[in-house]
């Protein structure tokens, strides 16, 4: 009984991921936003445009406007991705502070 | 020679010394222009605090360590490499402070931003640029400094003096029973 809970639940969650997985988004679907990257040959490109603003398209459009950056890499990273830059400089600093914790004890 | 401990004296050539004097004034020019400018042309707050500390590598590199140190003490890049997060945080809080999302931009025109391309047209790009530039730069001198003089914990040094002692008595003859 107890062994039995755990792969019943385990079997649960295995589903529901699996759900999860069949649920997303064809690979390559250029109306879906995370796709926006990649656009298929076939598929004109009025039509893309026409029918949503992916991704690519307003950051490339609207990117000077929202952030006031030219630099359209800055506009990205600082301004859309603030988050992620910083919990990346963060990174880096715990980087510092993990060396400094191993090598630059000064117990005197 | 004078202590024999510390090893041969590091030293370079005298053209080096001169060039380094010398460039070091522009390459903090330039990493702060990289780093201002992050919004406008390509760079940033990354690029530019690396360049920075690289001008202090340098000066380590180019005369000796202690140079290097006098130049920027530990206590103040310590110091240096947290405040940048902290201004970055400290920036993101404005937004908020003012009605809107943490790290909120465009909506809170803070400061009042000039013409499009202009330097004061990111809004807060142009801070949080600088907050990484200062955290990077004080991280690269800091961690070169670290691993240049890989201090430890005395009783590491205590382990090792104990045990290079044993072999040089067991060498002399004197006692060969001591080998663990």
């Amino acid at each position: 009984m107890k062994r039995f809970v755990p792969v019943v639940l385990f079997c649960i969650f295995g589903i529901v991921m699996i759900a999860a997985v069949l649920t997303l988004a064809p690979v390559g679907d250029p109306h879906q936003p995370s796709y926006a990257e990649f656009v298929h040959p076939e598929v004109p490109f009025e039509e893309i445009v026409k029918e949503r603003e992916t991704v690519a398209l307003h950051y490339n459009r609207n990117g000077a406007y929202d952030t006031g950056a030219l630099d359209i890499i800055t506009a990205v990273i600082f301004d859309y991705r603030g988050y992620d830059t910083l919990f990346e400089t963060t990174v880096l600093f715990t980087a510092l502070i993990s060396v400094l914790a191993i090598i630059g004890i000064n117990k005197e | 020679m004078g202590d024999k401990t510390k090893g041969p004296e590091y030293r370079t050539s005298l053209v080096i010394q001169t060039v380094t004097r010398m460039m070091i004034p522009f390459l903090l020019m330039f990493g702060l222009s990289v780093m201002a400018h992050g919004h406008l042309t390509p760079g940033g707050g990354f690029q530019g605090g690396v360049i920075i500390g690289a001008s202090f590598i340098l000066l380590g590199l180019a005369f000796n360590k202690d140079e290097g140190r006098r130049a920027l003490p530990e206590g103040r890049i310590k110091g240096l490499a947290s405040s940048g997060i902290l201004i970055y945080i400290v920036v993101g809080m404005v937004g908020i402070v003012a009605g809107y999302n943490f790290l909120a931009n465009r909506s809170i025109n803070f400061p009042p931003g000039g013409a499009l391309g202009e330097l004061f047209s990111g809004g807060t790009l142009l801070w949080i640029n600088m907050g990484v530039g200062i955290t990077v730069s004080g991280v690269a001198i800091e961690l070169f400094y670290a691993f240049l003089e890989e201090r430890r914990d005395p009783a590491y040094y205590k382990h090792k003096k104990t045990v290079h002692e044993k072999r040089r008595w067991s060498d002399d003859g004197v006692s060969e029973s001591t080998s663990d």
